[in-house]
């Protein structure tokens, strides 16, 4: 069954140009992709991919030079949309002279919450988050990882359905780590969409449904994780109940090699593996694309004669 | 306060308004469909425009994209409608106590250090620096009012131009736009931010200011501390013949003065609106010995003399000031407005009714001028109906006004024929009781005794209004009799009163401006002035954070600050040149005829030939002035400000009409085109360009 698409992005393309309208890069090419409801989705890629411009395209942050996006069933630019939204942003643009208190309450007046909600959210959030000793501190006493704490606490001010986390691990020691990750796995099981960008493959790995690995701007693998990383010319078996001659059989031809039978499967590598193969192929042979087979349109059909079916390349 | 007053008219004024603006929201919409037609990288509209120049329609005019362009930029300003109205006021205020919150942790109230200093050492300069009371006030209050503004104005500047250029450059306005904010809530809630903390500010300031003069005023200029309010006329001149005309021009470049001969029938005349006994101020005078309280109406002069002569040297030059009712000569001129009727005015002027009469016997209008006839008679009616009818108890007075009604209803109804004979009754009538109409109908002229011009100084005139008395001829005998007139009830005709200014002195001038006679009302304390010149300076300093607020959601700070410097600048003393400029006043032409002359070295006064090259040039050239109009137009006049708050320092209360409602207009008048202004260069701005 089909999961209704929380982000629709169709051909999406962004171009950046200087003063004077001429050209400076194209951080985007004709990217589409859907990220579906209650699923933990995740952007990959090198620096200058395009992960980050993506996500501040869904945003309104940025214009599209071309394409569409569709987020929560509304235009990137409708700021209705931002009401069910939480963004996490690469560093935590916050204002460093306000407390952490005072940050939230400052941000949940902007969804209008009352003065109780407010209360009451600022408080668990502040506890979520681990930096109940510092809320009266000001942010720019802050180290890195509880700017990046009270970040998230922000992003989640109203409690919203899609949460957008742009590096969320980036900053935080190991148990920040392993918390945000099971902060991200207990939103997914609430029902929550989550996209999020990173470079950490292991957490991507270990919190993500699906993913998107960008390079140049172009979409180079799109799948869930553990479908895109198993081994398709590797064989691993695990078998039981096999007839006795059958198993005789086998294990004549095991035995000849001097082995034992244990199971039958694709064995998986890593994403990290993966993600440099990826890399390392899109170098030798730009240009390849992925091109999602059911949301193809007019103009990423045209581009598939050159891509060819590389997602499974 | 040597100024000339000017009316502010609401209606003229918004309709003003609303023209620069709507020629404002025309180029930019005309510049946004063309930008829209251009974008896409489909250049739609210069291919739609190529095509029809070169009458090339086949391949297909790319109106569709075109058409698109534009829905989109319709629609794009119907999004920015409905988000403008529905601005929540909770993320207004929000965002407003965010704002005030960063500019305190600025340290934007170290500005009291400054403030603080000054006030400290200020006085040791201002004390005792002129001898007279008036000055010595003027100069603490200037100083008090100065420094404020000057304080005020620069943590305004800073504040409103670096806060939103600071918020996008450190990227902390992302994260508030990923909230469900528009744009228009951030562009309000950082004005209002600003006018918080610029509020807190001014009123401390303002506190310690008022305190600060009431303390520091010595003593003896402590009764000067108050607020005049002036009722102000209407100023004319009668020429040395006791006609309308100017007054002369005694070689001052600056013609605010006019000025009247001495000994001649040259008179500056005031008239004075809605004047009742409520202008009156209650004073207290000795009476055989006991303080009583007395109502008198206040005025006070400021004249000018110019002497051709040194005359008495220890004797200041005098003038003379007429209360005057010229009812007779209103009754002339209504009637000799008819056509036809000239000479009836002045024979009516000398009490010559019976002249008048065959003037009216002779009469014979056409059927062309009946309604100038109606008009004329109806005026004659309201003029000397007050002295024929009602208490007078005059028959032949009620007869007169009874002919004379039916002749401005006949001439009404355009009936030429009754209108005739209602003449030729008119005409018997005034035959008949020239004598007792000329007894009741007169001009009435009082006067208080001759003055001294003091220059530079407060002229304080009390005048009894019960204390007048005149030569009038009695009614019934016809001799001359001594009667007391009453300034309000004889003199005063319907709220308006005359006054006339002559010079007594034989080859000396009197010099006089609208504002230098007025009649003075009951006094304002002074605290109600100082908080209106507050109030002025608050309306500044807004203004200045609507600009800086606007230019910062566009530019960087330092950009923004030197744009809303010289939009100050300029719209503080230039506005003038700016106006001649635009209105094709100045010399010489426009920028391409000012090129020409330059190149020609042709004189500013003489005419370029005429020719095509000619029209074309004075052609670019008003199309070039109609856009400077806008961009002259699009600069705030600071001198309402200015003004504004020169009526405190010359102890005028801040009026409310001629001060505080252009420099309400002014700030008003931005706000609504700044917030949009604002919204659209935030809204169409992608914050994470790179």
């Amino acid at each position: 069954m089909q999961s209704e698409p929380v982000i629709q992005i169709r051909n999406l393309t962004k171009i950046y140009r200087d003063f004077w309208g001429r050209k400076k890069v194209r951080a985007l090419n004709s990217l589409s992709l859907d990220v579906n409801k209650g699923e933990v989705f995740g952007l990959l890629g090198p620096n200058g991919s395009g992960k980050t411009t993506t996500l501040k395209l869904l945003l309104g942050l940025l214009f599209p030079t071309e394409g569409t996006i569709s987020v929560l069933g509304r235009s990137a630019s409708d700021v209705e949309k931002n009401e069910r939204i939480g963004y996490l942003p690469e560093e935590s643009y916050l204002y460093r002279f306000l407390n952490a208190e005072e940050t939230l309450d400052f941000y949940g007046r902007l969804f209008k919450m009352s003065g109780t909600d407010r209360r009451r959210r600022s408080q668990e959030l502040i506890e979520m988050v681990g930096l109940k000793d510092a809320r009266r501190r000001q942010l720019k006493e802050y180290s890195k990882g509880m700017t990046r704490r009270i970040g998230l606490a922000q992003a989640l001010i109203n409690d919203p359905d899609l949460i957008l986390l742009d590096e969320p691990t980036s900053g935080l020691d190991p148990m920040g780590t392993r918390e945000m990750k099971d902060l991200i796995l207990r939103l997914r099981d609430q029902g929550k969409t989550v996209v999020m960008c990173s470079h950490q493959l292991a957490d991507v790995q270990d919190v993500c449904d699906r993913i998107a690995i960008l390079h140049a701007g172009e979409l180079k693998v799109l799948g869930n994780v553990n479908e895109v990383l198993k081994e398709e010319d590797q064989t691993q078996m695990l078998t039981s109940r096999l007839s006795d001659e059958a198993v005789a059989e086998i294990e004549a031809v095991l035995k000849r090699h001097n082995a034992s039978m244990i199971s039958v499967d694709r064995p998986t590598s890593t994403l990290e593996d993966l993600f440099l193969k990826t890399v390392d192929e899109s170098i030798a042979r730009p240009g390849r694309r992925f091109v999602p087979e059911e949301k193809q349109t007019s103009s990423s059909a045209a581009n598939s004669e050159k891509s060819g079916n590389s997602a499974d390349s | 306060m040597s100024f000339e007053l000017e009316e502010f008219v609401f209606f003229d004024a918004f309709m003003h308004w609303a023209l620069v603006v709507g020629a404002l929201i025309g180029v930019a919409l005309l510049l946004s469909m063309m930008t829209a037609a251009l974008g896409g990288g489909q250049l739609g509209f210069l291919r739609a425009l190529g095509s029809l120049v070169t009458g090339q329609r086949k391949g297909g005019l790319p109106w569709g994209e075109v058409k698109q362009a534009y829905v989109g930029v319709f629609c794009g300003i119907g999004n920015a409608l409905a988000e403008l109205l529905g601005m929540s006021p909770r993320r207004v205020w929000a965002l407003s106590m965010l704002t005030f919150k960063e500019a305190m942790r600025r340290k934007a109230l170290l500005v009291f250090v400054i403030f603080g200093l000054l006030f400290m050492f200020g006085g040791w300069f201002l004390a005792d620096a002129n001898p007279r009371a008036d000055l010595q006030v003027k100069v603490h209050v200037s100083f008090v009012l100065t420094a404020i503004s000057w304080l005020i104005l620069p943590v305004a500047l800073l504040l409103s131009c670096w806060g939103l250029p600071e918020d996008i450059k450190q990227r902390t306005l992302h994260t508030v736009v990923t909230k469900p904010v528009r744009r228009s809530e951030i562009i309000l809630g950082r004005m209002m931010g600003y006018s918080c903390i610029g509020t807190l500010v001014l009123t401390v300031m303002g506190v310690v200011g008022f305190f600060w003069i009431v303390r520091q005023v010595p003593e003896n200029a402590q009764a000067q501390l108050v607020c005049r309010v002036p009722v102000y006329g209407n100023l004319g001149f009668l020429n040395r013949e006791g006609d309308p005309g100017k007054g002369v021009n005694v070689g001052d470049i600056w013609d605010f003065r006019q000025y009247v001969e001495g000994a001649s029938r040259a008179r500056a005349v005031w008239e004075f609106q809605d004047v009742s006994p409520a202008l009156m101020v209650t004073q207290e005078v000795e009476q055989s010995g006991k303080k009583v309280e007395v109502q008198r109406l206040l005025m006070e002069t400021r004249f000018e003399a110019f002497r051709t002569h040194k005359g008495d040297i220890k004797s200041e030059v005098f003038c003379e000031m007429f209360f005057a009712r010229n009812t007779r000569k209103q009754a002339a001129n209504a009637l000799s407005s008819c056509p036809g009727l000239g000479r009836i005015g002045e024979m009516l002027s000398d009490g010559d009714f019976r002249g008048a009469a065959i003037v009216l016997a002779e009469a014979r209008p056409a059927s062309s001028q009946l309604d100038q006839f109606a008009t004329g008679c109806r005026e004659f009616v309201d003029v000397v109906s007050p002295f024929l009818t009602g208490d007078s108890n005059s028959t032949a007075g009620v007869a007169v006004v009874r002919a004379a009604t039916e002749c401005a209803d006949a001439a009404k109804a355009g009936n030429g024929d009754k209108l005739s004979a209602s003449l030729k009754d008119l005409s018997g009538l005034l035959n008949k009781h020239a004598d007792e109409l000329s007894r009741r109908i007169f001009d009435l002229r009082v006067s208080i005794p001759a003055f001294e011009v003091r220059e530079y100084k407060l002229n304080l005139l009390s005048i009894d209004p019960g204390a007048f008395e005149a030569t009038v001829q009695d009614v019934e005998t016809g001799n001359d009799i001594i009667r007391k007139v009453d300034l309000f009830k004889d003199i005063v005709d319907n709220g308006k009163l005359r006054i006339e200014v002559s010079c007594v002195d034989a080859g000396q001038f009197v010099g006089a401006a609208r504002p230098d006679l007025f009649i003075r009302t009951p006094d304002r304390k002074f605290w109600v002035g100082f908080s209106k010149s507050i109030l002025v300076i608050w309306l500044m300093m807004e203004l200045v954070v609507i600009l800086g607020v606007t230019a910062g959601s566009l530019l960087n700070g330092p950009v923004s600050t030197f744009l809303v410097l010289g939009l100050l600048g300029v719209g503080t003393w230039c506005p003038e040149f700016l106006r001649t400029i635009v209105t094709g006043q100045s010399r010489g032409g426009g920028v391409f005829e000012s090129m020409i002359r330059l190149v020609k070295h042709m004189n500013p006064s003489t005419a370029l030939d005429k020719g095509l090259l000619t029209t074309i040039v004075k052609g670019v050239d008003g199309a070039i002035n109609g856009m400077l109009w806008l961009a002259a137009h699009i600069i705030p006049d600071f001198r309402s400000f200015d003004r504004a708050l020169s009526f405190l320092p010359n102890g005028f209360d801040v009026s409310w009409s001629d001060a505080l409602q252009p420099c309400m207009a002014v700030t008003l008048g931005y706000l609504i085109p700044c917030l949009l202004i604002g919204y659209f260069c935030l809204k169409l701005r992608e914050l994470e360009q790179k």
